[in-house]
């Protein structure tokens, strides 16, 4: 008798969503990397006369008062079909921007895409990676390491001019003078040139987001009393590519 | 009608002992005329002022009671016929008379109670149960590993009082609470073969529900081999799970139904037909859990959507004939969920994902047994069926269509002796409609994410074949049996066959005790989708184990008997992910143990039994590797099963489980992976698979069945509360979103239930 087994994988991502979280997502407490921006959603391999560089900015949201390095960072697993690059953590670039509840920190990185010989393209869409990491460390509110890959398409295809767009987001409601309290509806706005679906991704400080990859939600509640500093994210379903919009309100 | 009972007064029971000294006279006269003698007259015999036909029946299912004693005041005994009747000629005066038959309270009755009736029914209560005799089974032929459990035993004890689920109880098998898959001594839960008789179920459980697809009523027995089984069984490297269908026809038709609140009723009807020669049957059983679900969902407020459900219907038809069988089964069981749920994997602007998953089956069978002459007999068995599996999960499809037909034939010939020769054969061909999406699984890869990998996409017709043989025999010398055997082998997805050369064994070394054994290959074919050209490696060969058996089984007495063993299993060319090839041949495992089964033989009054297991799983993902703890590896394990009849119509009963906690592989740190937004695990450099484990686990399943006996029709109510423990048990492990928690997953709260079931 035919056995099919394709199923036992896939409910992954089933338990994805059904799984149980001792602490929320989208509540930042601590050093949270909050996404990678690149130059570049897709790029082609480098050749010997155009070699190719993308430039990432890592930002994460830090507590008010700490401080943070960056230096590179190597995943200690091995990947089969993406190819490992070293990233160089670019000296000047770290940067903080107050905000009500937190900082939002970033810090930039440049990586060189490596030829194509030396890339494993895969998939329908035929498709290499490049991978690379950072670790920022903070003093009193922990590490991250971030790890993620840019695309690689071969040089002629369609997806790097079909892909190459960086999205846009816009947190449309509350308004930002706003002053909010208990639970709030709050709705943002994503768009893209590019031919990939967006992902988005809610942060807050304190509270719980009902649903934090949809467009429109409900934050409840909302801190009673204070400053309180919304995020959202945008990112490409297929390349990565990111975006967010960050806006501190006033709750009575 | 409650039996009631009255003293003779002293003046009938002189008349009576006066009568019945006068009608033995008579006799004696009529049997022993001597020519000359004058014959003593005879005293008169009692008039007989009426006569009515007695119908004796069994209260609560109606049917009818041959053979049962009529006693009548002056003693003399009349039987009934196999339709429950007799005529009684009723004497003159008082009286009563007796209805009796083993198994049922005696019931009195006056005889003026039923002077004037042309016909009286008379209904027997069921007698206190005894413990004075063993329940005798049909004898199997013996295997080193073999048990077997009737269903009378396996719908009182099994989990959800489903016979196929009897395996968890049995030893050399771990489970886990909330699935009906078993591992078999170290052996994955795809790793064993289930069968209905000689068919392969498409699947054998509803995935919702974890319910089997066969109704209990439809069964005789289970059979269960964890390892060692004969050559007739092959393509596994673990057990053999066999329900084997019923091959007896009832006296009168019964109907059943039973409602579970809030999963699923069902409804059976089985009667004889063809002048009483033939059993026909017919089941049907349906979920509704869909329907309370998304109300308790709705209510607790969570944003999720979940729509379960499952049913199966059956035919069933046995015909004896004088020199075997004709039985034939339809079967169409299917299962769906609809999941709509938030998740990272979203794609669209409400942030949930969904999951749709449907997988149906239909099987027609038809099983010919029929013994050829004074050595041979043969079992002939054709099915065909047809299996549809559709899973869409987010952006990923898989659909895939087989139909196909299988023919199984056993021949066997008694040889001198208790010799005996076994050949046979099964030849497959099948036809499958491969539509997928989906990405590549690489479980190696620390970066793969269903969510957004690369997809491949397969669309094509595939056909496949197997065939396999075998030739056994059981060689007796002396006390000792020896049955070698021989498989041969072809999968048409390996490109290649093989042959399994088996040996089991046994030796009397008295009346109670036996000593056993095998030693053999087992072997079996990869996954179809380890072997797809885009989903895996078509080079792929064939997984070997190599199965070491030896025990002991003695019987105590009629009531008791034990089987201890030890076990030894090697298992080469394990399927592993492969960065290169995709998968490979490079895993081992090892398994090895000691069993111990005591049990408690059937009678009206009691049975149960105890299993134990101790063993150790060691496994290797590539030859350079260390061994490692095993994916499935419950050190021990202990199972106590029982019920007892404490009435005629009350039922106490309950299994008690426990186990050494399941393995998982910690996480040392966590990665954020930018892509994803989300964080995934990392383990440590020297971090080994499975390195660690979860608490011990133990669970008490209690229950009470009662019965309400009508005249012609019975209620049961079973009572009980599933999940005892001294504490939620750890299922699992769930880390929070950036692993930086663990905590354990724990079990439900113990479930109290009632469960409803109605005979007519």
């Amino acid at each position: 008798m035919m056995r099919i087994l394709f199923l036992a994988p896939l409910l992954g991502l089933v338990a994805l969503g059904c799984g149980g979280k001792a602490d929320r997502y989208e509540d930042i407490q601590k050093l949270r990397a909050l996404g990678v921006f690149s130059d570049k959603p897709v790029v082609q391999p480098s050749t010997t006369v155009t070699p190719q560089v993308v430039t990432l900015t890592f930002y994460a949201a830090l507590p008010h008062g700490d401080t943070v390095t960056a230096e590179t960072y190597q995943d200690t697993a091995t990947s089969s079909g993406g190819t490992p690059a070293t990233l160089t953590v670019n000296a000047g670039t770290a940067a903080v921007e107050a905000h009500s509840s937190f900082d939002l920190y970033h810090v930039s990185g440049t990586l060189n895409i490596p030829p194509v010989e030396a890339l494993v393209f895969r998939g329908l869409d035929r498709n290499a990676t490049v991978q690379y990491g950072i670790k920022l460390t903070t003093k009193a509110s922990g590490s991250q390491n971030i790890v993620g890959s840019v695309v690689v398409f071969p040089a002629g295809a369609p997806q790097l001019t079909s892909l190459a767009a960086t999205p846009t987001i816009k947190i449309t409601a509350p308004a930002k003078s706003a002053a909010l309290s208990g639970a709030q509806d709050i709705v943002a706005t994503a768009s893209t040139t590019g031919a990939e679906t967006l992902r988005l991704g809610w942060f807050v400080n304190g509270g719980e987001i009902k649903n934090r990859n949809a467009a429109a939600t409900t934050w409840d509640p909302v801190k009673t009393t204070g400053a309180v500093t919304l995020v959202v994210t945008a990112r490409g379903a297929k390349t990565g590519a990111f975006a967010l919009d960050v806006i501190d309100f006033t709750a009575n | 009608m409650a039996s009631t009972c009255r003293r003779w007064p002293w003046l009938a029971g002189a008349l009576l002992q006066a009568t019945v000294v006068s009608l033995s006279t008579t006799k004696l006269q009529a049997q022993t005329p001597a020519a000359g003698v004058a014959a003593t007259p005879a005293a008169a015999a009692p008039a007989v002022t009426s006569t009515v036909t007695l119908k004796v029946r069994v209260k609560g299912s109606g049917a009818p009671v041959g053979r049962a004693e009529i006693t009548l005041p002056d003693g003399k005994k009349l039987l009934t016929g196999k339709d429950g009747e007799v005529q009684v000629n009723l004497p003159a005066g008082d009286g009563q008379i007796r209805v009796y038959r083993p198994g049922q309270e005696p019931e009195l009755r006056d005889i003026a109670e039923l002077r004037g009736k042309d016909r009286v029914e008379i209904f027997l209560l069921p007698a206190t149960p005894t413990d004075n005799e063993v329940i005798v089974r049909g004898e199997k032929r013996p295997e080193a590993s073999r048990k077997t459990i009737t269903i009378a035993e396996a719908v009182k004890v099994a989990p959800g009082g489903d016979p196929a689920q009897i395996p968890k109880l049995l030893p050399g098998v771990q489970s886990r609470s909330f699935s009906p898959d078993i591992v078999v001594r170290g052996s994955g839960p795809e790793d064993s073969l289930y069968r209905v008789d000689n068919y392969d179920m498409p699947f054998i459980f509803h995935r919702i529900g974890n319910l089997s697809v066969i109704p209990p009523q439809m069964l005789a027995d289970v059979e269960f081999s964890t390892g060692g089984f004969g050559s007739q069984y092959g393509n596994v490297t673990g057990g053999v799970v066999v329900l084997h269908t019923r091959s007896d026809v009832p006296e009168t038709p019964k109907f059943e139904f039973k409602i579970n609140i809030p999963f699923y009723s069902a409804l059976y009807y089985e009667t004889p037909v063809n002048d009483g020669k033939d059993l026909l049957a017919a089941s049907v059983r349906r979920s509704y859990l869909e329907a309370f679900l998304p109300l308790v969902l709705k209510k607790s407020g969570a944003d999720l959507t979940v729509v379960p459900f499952f049913g199966d219907e059956h035919l069933y038809y046995y015909h004896p004939t004088e020199d075997g069988h004709v039985k034939i089964i339809a079967t169409h069981a299917y299962d769906g969920l609809h999941l709509l749920f938030p998740s990272d994997a979203a794609t669209s602007p409400s942030g949930k994902a969904t999951f749709d998953f449907k997988t149906s089956f239909e099987l027609i069978g038809v099983e010919w047994k029929k013994t050829l002459d004074k050595d041979w007999s043969m079992t002939l068995a054709p099915n065909v069926f047809n299996n549809d599996n559709v899973i869409d999960v987010i952006d990923n499809n898989i659909d895939v269509k087989v139909r196909g037909i299988v023919v199984h034939a056993d021949f066997t010939r008694k040889l001198d002796g208790k010799n005996r020769l076994y050949l046979g054969g099964e030849l497959g061909y099948g036809l499958a409609n491969i539509y997928v999406v989906a990405p590549v699984i690489d479980n190696n890869d620390p970066f793969f994410d269903p969510a957004s990998a690369p997809k491949r996409k397969v669309s094509e017709t595939a056909k496949y074949t197997s065939a396999a043989g075998w030739v056994a025999t059981d060689r007796y010398i002396g006390d000792l049996m020896l049955t070698p055997g021989i498989r041969p082998f072809y999968y048409s997805q390996m490109k290649k066959g093989g042959y399994d050369p088996r040996l089991n064994w046994r030796y009397q070394l008295n009346h109670d005790n036996s000593l056993k054994g095998a030693v053999g290959q087992y072997s079996e074919a990869a996954q179809f989708q380890d072997v797809d050209k885009v989903f895996g490696n078509p080079d792929l060969k064939y997984i070997r184990s190599m199965h070491y058996i030896l025990g002991i089984e003695t019987a105590w007495s009629d009531r008791w008997l034990s089987d201890v063993q030890v076990f030894y299993k090697e298992i080469n060319g394990l399927v592993r992910s492969d960065p290169v090839t995709v998968k490979n041949n490079d895993g081992k495992l090892i398994s090895s143990g000691f069993e111990l089964f005591i049990r408690r033989n059937v009678t009206e009054r009691l049975f149960g039994w105890v299993a134990y297991t101790y063993s150790r799983n060691r496994e290797q993902d590539a030859p350079k590797d260390h061994y490692h703890a095993g994916k499935y590896d419950q050190t021990n394990v202990f199972n106590l099963v029982g019920d007892y009849k404490l009435t005629p119509i009350w039922d106490l009963g309950g299994r008690f489980v426990y186990h050494t906690g399941d393995t998982y592989t910690g996480v040392d740190h966590s990665v954020y992976n930018a892509n994803l937004d989300k964080y995934q695990a990392r383990e440590g450099l020297n971090t080994q698979p499975y390195n660690q484990r979860l608490p011990a686990y133990h669970e008490l399943d209690i229950y009470a069945e009662r019965d309400i006996l009508y005249d012609t029709s019975k209620l049961t109510w079973r009572f009980g509360v599933e999940y005892l423990a001294l504490q939620r048990q750890a299922q699992g492990v769930q880390n929070n979103f950036d692993y930086s928690k663990t905590t354990y997953f724990r079990g439900v709260p113990p479930i109290p239930y009632v469960e409803l079931r109605g005979a007519i």
